[in-house]
C-alpha cells in the first residue's frame, strides 16, 4: 500500500446533515460512526448536560476567584482599622466601594477580601486532600483487585476497619494532638482518612476489569503486572474515580468548614471559608448577618457547583449512555 | 464408512504417544502437554475453607506437530478454553506438564516463561472484549512489543515499533493508518483481525486460536478462517484451535480431539474422526451438528440431559450419565466404575470408551430411529 | 421512496388493501417499517417487509446480525420500545386484524394467547423472583380464565409435554436453578401453554451449546408438528433452517432479498447474497481450499447504497443496480422469489455465469451428504 505513510485523515462531523453532505461529497469515504475517542464522546455529552454546565460554570468561577482574588486582595492579618473609624457591628454591605460584601464585627475586616482568601485555602484544602486521598485509594484498591487473594483480604480489612472509626472525632482527636492550626495537618487528616471509599471503589472496578480478555492478552504477551494496572487497567477505572474525587472535594470542603466552625481545625487567624463561619458566630446576634452570610453562599456555590458537575461526569463518563 | 469389523485394536500403547512412537524424540513436536490438570479450588462456609474442587482439566495429553491445526471441540464447560490457557500458563496448572519446543513452561524461570512468550500467543474469541477501548491500536499491539524488547529486535524504539505495527496491520487485511483510531471505531471483523495482529506482532510460532470466530457472522467468519490460513503458510504457525462449532473445525483442522467434561474422550484425524467416530460422545456431537442442506434432513442421535457440572464428574466414565451406547448395551458396570483409558486403535485414532468397538454406523442410526425427543431431558441431574 | 425508474414493472402492483382473502394465511405482514431515531439520525431497520405464514406452516427468516430479523420479530410482537423505535408504515394482519391498529389493551389479549414468543437467552427473559410455575400458569389464568389451581395443573402437563421430568417438582424451583436446556424448555412450554396459533422463536438456540442445540430443536419441531401451531423462526443459521423450516425469507439490511421454499433457497439460490452466505460456510469438503467470501461489510446503516442494497459487495452487479433498487421478482419455474436484477430482462445476459455459480456451490456439497 502506497498511502501507508500518510497521516490518517479524520473529520469530525457535528450533524447528520453535515455528515451527509460529506458524504455526498466524498462516496468512497472511509466513515466510521464515530471518529472520536473516548474522552471526546464524553467531553460531547458533558457539554449537552445542561446541569453539569451550569455546575461546572459556578465551580470554575469559585476558582478563579480563589486563584485571582487575593491577589488583588490580599489578606493581611495586622491591619486593622484606626479608631476614628470605628463602628462596633461593623458596616453592612453596599455602604462603601470598598467593602462591598460589608464589614466583620470588632475587628472591622473586610469580608469580601475573607471570603475571597477563605474560598482559595478551603478550595485548596478539598483539592489537595481529595488528590491525596485519590492516589492513596487508586493504589492501595486497584493492587487489591487486580491480586486478589490474601493481599486483597488483608488491605480490605484495614479499609474496613478505618471505614469503622468515627471520622470526626478522630479528627478532633488528630488535630488536638498534632496541634490544631496549620491548614497542611488538617488538609493530610483529610486525606489520610478519606482515601477508603475511593480504595473500595477502584477495587470493585478494577476486579471486574481484570478478567477481560484484554488483561489476559497483556499478560499473554509478558506486560508487568504494575504495567497492566497502571497502563491498561486503569485508564478504564478512570469514570468512576474522576466522579467520585470531584464529590470528595465537595465532602472535604464541608468537613473542613465543619471541623473549623468548631474550632478544631486550621487556626483561627488564616481565613477558611469554616473559619470566617467560626469567627462571625456571635455576630449574628449583633445584626451582622452579613459577615456569615458571604462565606456560607460561597460554601454552598462550590458544594453545588461540584455536584451537579459530578452528576454530570457520571452521565458523560458512562460508557453505556447512549451517544 | 467402514464397517468397524475392520477396525484393528492396537493393544496397550502409551496414551500420550498417539503415533505409537515415543514422541519426545520426534523433532517436529511443537507441543507436548502430558496429564495436565487444572482444579479451581471452591470456597465454602463461613471460614470460606475449600470444600472441594472444579476438575476443569483433568490428566490431559495430547502433543502437536509442528505446522499442525490442531482443533479441539466440545461442549461449554468441558475444559477446553482452561486447557488453552492453562498450556499459556495463563491459568495456573495443578499438575503435569507441558513442553513447547523442548522446554518445559511448568518448571521454567519467570525471566525464561516472558521470554518463551513470544512464542506463544493467543486470538481470542469476542472481538469487543479482547481490545482495550482506552488504547488507540498502535498501543494495543505494541504494548506486547515493549515488554517483550531487548537489544536486538529494537522494539523500545517509537519508530521500530510503529513500522511493525502497521507491517501487521497490513499482514492482517487492514491499512496502515488503522493504528490511531479506537476499538469503537471498528467493526466485529475488524477487530478481530487486530487482536490477530496483536498476537502475531511478537513473532509467535505456536497460537492458540480460543473460538476465534464464533462471535462473528457467517460471511465475516470465512473472511477471518481464510486469513488464519494464510497467516499460517506465511509465518509457519501451529494453531491449536478451539470451538464449538464442529462445522468450522472440520474444515479448520487436520487433527481433532474431542474432550467431555475436563478429558480428551478421543483424539482422530479429522477425516477419520468425521467419518468414522468411535466414542459415542463423538457421535452424538457429530450428529448433532445442523447440516445446510434440506436434502440431507436425517434422524438425529440426540443425548439426554445436560453436561453435568465439573464440579462433581460423574464415576468411572464421565459421559455414562449420558451415554447411549450404555443404554443399549444393558447398562454394564464397567461404564460407572471404571474410567476408561485413551486406546490407541488404527493410524493414531485414539478413543477413551469400554465398547468403541460397539459403535458402527448402523448401531447409531438404529438407536437414533428408536429414540424419543420429547424425553430427551429426562437424564437432567437435579 | 423507491425508485422505480426506467425499469419494466416485473408484477402488478396491486395494493391489498384489507384483510387476506386467503381464510388459510395466519399472519400477513406487508411493506412494514421500523425505524430507529438515534441521535445520528434514523436507522431504517426494517425497510419494507413482506411475507406471509399460513396456518401450521413454518417459516424462517434468516440474516446476518443487523439485517432487521429481531426487529422484525418484535414488531409482529409489538415488543418494541418506543421510542427510539417507531412503526412508521406497513400492515400486520393476523386473524383477519391489523395488529398496527389495535388498542395496547387488545395487543396483550393476543399476545401470549395467540402468538407466542420464545427467546434467545431464556434466563434473562425469565423472571428470577418467581418460580417457574408461578410464571407459566400467571399467563394461564390471565389468557385462560381458569383457577389457581387449575392453572398450576396446566402448568405441570405442558411442563411435561416438552420432556421434563418430575414436572410437579420442577414448578416450585426458580430459573437459576436450572440449566439453559432446560429453561428453554420451561420457554417453550410457557409459549404452548396457552395453544398459540403462532409460535414466534427468535434465535432459540443460539445460546446453546450444539447437543443441547439438537435436542431443543427436535422439541420445536415435534411440538409444533403436534400442536398445528405456525412456526416463525428467526436465526441467523442457514443450517437450523434448513433443517427446521418449510418457507424461509432471507434478510439483508432491513428488507427481504430472497423467499421461498427452503429447498429452493439453499439448494437453488437466486439471489447473489444466498449464494454468497451458502458459499462461505465452512464444511469438510472444502478443506484445504479458501473459503469464498462476501467481500466487504453490511452497509452503513446511515448510509445505504442509493440502489441495491448488496451492491456494493455484490461479485454480479452492474450499472442498473447501483442506480434503482430491484423489487422481488419472480424466476419462471421456482417457487421462490428474489430480489434481484439478474432475473429481470437486463440481467439475462448475466444469469448464466451466476446460474453455474450456484450448481457448483450446491452439487459440490453431494459427496458427504451421508457421512
Amino acid at each position: 500500500m502506497d498511502e501507508s505513510t500518510a497521516a490518517p485523515e479524520v473529520r469530525v462531523v457535528e450533524s447528520p446533515a453535515a455528515l451527509e453532505q460529506l458524504l455526498a461529497e466524498h462516496p468512497d469515504y472511509d466513515v466510521q460512526l464515530e471518529s472520536l475517542n473516548q474522552w471526546q464522546l464524553a467531553w460531547r455529552r458533558f457539554k449537552r448536560h445542561r446541569m453539569a454546565m451550569v455546575g461546572s460554570a459556578m465551580f470554575l468561577t469559585m476558582v478563579a476567584v480563589g486563584i485571582f482574588g487575593p491577589m488583588i486582595w490580599s489578606y493581611n492579618y495586622y491591619n486593622v482599622p484606626l479608631p476614628d473609624q470605628f463602628v462596633h457591628a461593623g458596616r453592612p454591605p453596599m455602604l462603601s466601594p470598598f467593602h462591598p460584601f460589608g464589614e466583620t464585627m470588632l475587628l472591622q475586616r473586610d469580608v469580601f477580601t475573607l471570603v475571597v482568601n477563605g474560598i482559595r485555602l478551603s478550595l485548596l484544602i478539598g483539592v489537595l486532600a481529595t488528590v491525596i486521598a485519590t492516589t492513596i485509594g487508586t493504589f492501595i484498591g486497584s493492587v487489591a483487585g487486580y491480586f486478589g487473594g490474601f493481599l486483597d483480604t488483608v488491605l480490605m480489612r484495614i479499609v474496613d476497619a478505618l471505614l469503622s472509626l468515627p471520622l470526626l472525632f478522630l479528627i478532633l482527636v488528630f488535630s488536638r494532638f498534632l496541634g490544631a492550626g496549620s491548614w497542611v495537618t488538617v488538609t493530610l487528616i483529610f486525606a489520610l482518612f478519606g482515601w477508603m471509599s475511593i480504595a473500595r471503589l477502584v477495587r470493585s472496578v478494577v476486579l471486574s476489569l481484570r478478567e477481560a480478555d484484554w488483561v489476559d492478552a497483556a499478560r499473554a504477551a509478558g506486560v508487568s503486572d504494575m504495567r497492566i494496572i497502571f497502563r491498561h487497567v486503569l485508564p478504564n477505572a478512570l469514570s468512576p474515580i474522576i466522579v467520585a474525587a470531584s464529590l470528595s472535594v465537595a465532602g472535604v470542603i464541608i468537613g473542613e468548614a465543619f471541623v473549623s466552625f468548631l474550632g478544631y481545625g486550621v487556626n483561627p487567624s488564616t481565613p477558611t471559608l469554616g473559619n470566617i463561619l467560626s469567627g462571625a458566630q456571635d455576630a449574628l446576634t449583633e445584626g451582622n448577618w452579613w459577615w456569615a452570610f458571604f462565606p456560607g453562599m460561597a460554601i454552598v456555590i462550590i458544594v453545588m457547583g461540584i455536584n451537579f458537575m459530578g452528576d454530570g461526569l457520571q452521565d458523560a463518563l458512562d460508557p453505556r449512555a447512549k451517544i | 464408512m467402514t464397517p468397524q469389523t475392520e477396525q484393528a485394536l492396537v493393544d496397550s500403547v502409551p496414551a500420550d504417544s498417539p503415533n505409537g512412537v515415543s514422541a519426545g524424540t520426534q523433532p517436529d513436536v511443537m507441543l507436548e502437554v502430558r496429564n495436565l490438570k487444572t482444579y479451581y479450588p471452591i470456597y465454602g462456609g463461613i471460614l470460606r475453607r475449600r470444600i472441594g474442587s472444579v476438575f476443569a482439566v483433568d490428566d490431559v495429553s495430547l502433543t502437536i506437530s509442528r505446522g499442525e491445526r490442531y482443533g479441539l471441540v466440545g461442549e461449554s464447560g468441558c475444559g477446553k478454553t482452561t486447557l488453552g490457557r492453562t498450556i499459556l500458563r495463563l491459568e495456573k496448572a495443578t499438575g503435569g506438564s507441558v513442553t513447547l519446543d523442548g522446554e518445559d513452561l511448568l518448571a521454567i524461570r519467570r525471566s525464561q516463561l516472558h521470554r518463551m512468550r513470544r512464542k506463544m500467543q493467543i486470538i481470542f474469541q469476542d472481538p469487543y472484549g479482547s481490545l482495550n477501548p482506552r488504547m488507540p491500536v498502535s498501543d494495543i499491539i505494541g504494548e506486547g512489543l515493549i515488554a517483550q524488547a531487548d537489544r536486538e529486535n529494537g522494539w523500545s524504539k517509537r519508530a521500530v515499533r510503529d513500522k511493525r505495527v502497521g507491517d501487521y496491520l497490513e499482514a492482517v487485511g487492514l491499512r496502515r493508518d488503522y493504528s490511531r483510531r479506537y476499538p469503537h471505531e471498528f467493526s466485529g471483523g475488524q477487530r478481530q483481525r487486530i487482536g490477530i495482529a496483536r498476537a502475531l506482532s511478537l513473532g509467535p510460532e505456536f497460537v492458540v486460536c480460543d473460538e476465534p470466530v464464533s462471535a462473528l457472522d457467517v460471511s465475516i467468519q470465512s473472511q477471518i478462517l481464510n486469513l488464519l490460513s494464510d497467516l499460517r503458510t506465511q509465518f509457519n504457525l501451529t494453531y491449536l484451535f478451539i470451538a464449538h462449532n464442529l462445522s468450522v473445525v472440520q474444515y479448520f483442522c487436520e487433527r481433532i480431539g474431542v474432550m467431555y467434561l475436563g478429558k480428551i474422550v478421543e483424539v482422530a484425524e479429522t477425516d477419520v474422526l468425521y467419518g468414522n467416530p468411535l466414542h459415542p460422545y463423538s457421535v452424538a456431537l457429530l450428529s448433532a451438528i445442523p447440516i445446510p442442506d434440506p436434502r440431507q434432513r436425517k434422524k438425529r442421535l440426540v443425548l439426554k440431559g445436560d453436561v453435568p457440572s465439573p464440579a462433581n464428574p460423574p464415576s468411572g466414565c464421565r459421559f455414562h450419565t449420558r451415554c447411549w451406547l450404555r443404554e443399549r448395551l444393558g447398562n454394564p458396570a464397567e461404564c460407572s466404575t471404571t474410567e476408561p483409558p485413551l486406546r490407541t486403535f488404527q493410524s493414531g485414532h485414539q478413543v477413551a470408551c469400554h465398547f468403541a468397538e460397539q459403535v458402527s454406523a448402523d448401531v447409531v442410526q438404529e438407536t437414533a430411529a428408536k429414540q424419543d425427543v420429547i424425553e430427551t431431558a429426562a437424564a437432567e441431574p437435579d | 421512496m423507491k425508485q422505480k425508474a426506467d425499469l419494466a414493472v416485473y408484477q402488478e402492483e396491486t395494493p391489498r388493501v384489507g384483510p387476506p382473502t386467503d381464510p388459510d394465511v395466519l399472519l400477513d405482514v406487508r411493506n412494514l417499517q421500523t425505524h430507529f431515531h438515534v441521535m445520528d439520525g434514523t436507522v431504517k431497520a426494517v425497510d419494507g417487509v413482506d411475507f406471509s405464514l399460513k396456518r401450521g406452516e413454518t417459516l424462517g427468516i434468516v440474516g446476518e446480525s443487523g439485517c432487521g430479523k429481531s426487529v422484525t420479530a418484535l414488531t409482529i410482537m409489538q415488543l418494541l420500545d418506543m421510542p427510539p423505535g417507531e412503526i412508521v408504515g406497513g400492515e400486520i394482519w393476523f386473524e383477519g386484524r391489523d395488529l398496527l391498529t389495535l388498542a395496547p389493551e387488545q395487543i396483550r389479549k393476543i399476545r401470549g394467547a395467540d402468538m407466542a414468543m420464545i427467546f434467545q437467552e431464556p434466563m434473562t427473559s425469565l423472571n428470577p423472583v418467581f418460580t417457574i410455575g408461578d410464571q407459566i400458569s400467571e399467563a394461564i389464568i390471565l389468557h385462560q380464565h381458569v383457577g389457581k389451581k387449575e392453572a398450576m395443573t396446566r402448568a405441570i402437563a405442558s411442563l411435561r409435554a416438552v420432556g421434563i421430568n418430575a414436572p410437579e417438582r420442577r414448578v416450585k424451583q426458580y430459573p437459576h436453578e436450572m440449566s439453559g436446556g432446560i429453561r428453554q424448555r420451561v420457554m417453550i412450554a410457557m409459549a404452548l401453554s396457552c395453544n398459540p396459533q403462532l409460535i414466534i422463536a427468535d434465535e432459540p438456540t443460539t445460546a446453546l451449546d450444539v447437543t443441547i442445540q439438537a435436542q431443543i430443536l427436535e422439541l420445536i419441531k415435534k411440538i409444533q408438528a403436534d400442536s398445528g401451531a405456525a412456526l416463525l423462526l428467526i436465526t441467523h443459521d442457514l443450517a437450523v433452517v434448513a433443517e427446521t423450516v418449510q418457507n424461509v425469507a432471507v434478510m439483508y439490511a432491513g428488507r427481504v432479498v430472497e423467499a421461498g421454499p427452503v429447498e429452493d433457497v439453499l439448494l437453488r439460490p437466486q439471489h447473489p447474497y444466498t449464494l454468497g452466505l451458502l458459499n462461505s460456510i465452512p464444511a469438510l469438503h472444502k478443506r484445504g481450499r479458501k473459503l469464498d467470501v462476501i467481500k466487504g461489510v453490511v452497509p452503513n446503516p446511515f448510509r445505504m447504497p442509493p440502489g441495491c442494497k448488496f451492491e456494493p459487495r455484490c461479485p454480479y452487479a452492474w450499472e442498473v443496480c447501483r442506480r434503482s433498487e430491484p423489487d422481488m421478482m419472480d424466476t419462471p419455474g421456482r417457487k421462490s422469489r428474489s430480489r434481484c436484477f439478474l432475473h429481470a430482462a437486463e440481467g439475462a445476459a448475466r444469469r448464466y455465469e451466476f446460474e453455474k455459480a450456484a450448481v457448483a456451490t450446491v452439487t459440490a456439497g453431494l459427496p458427504e451428504a451421508q457421512a
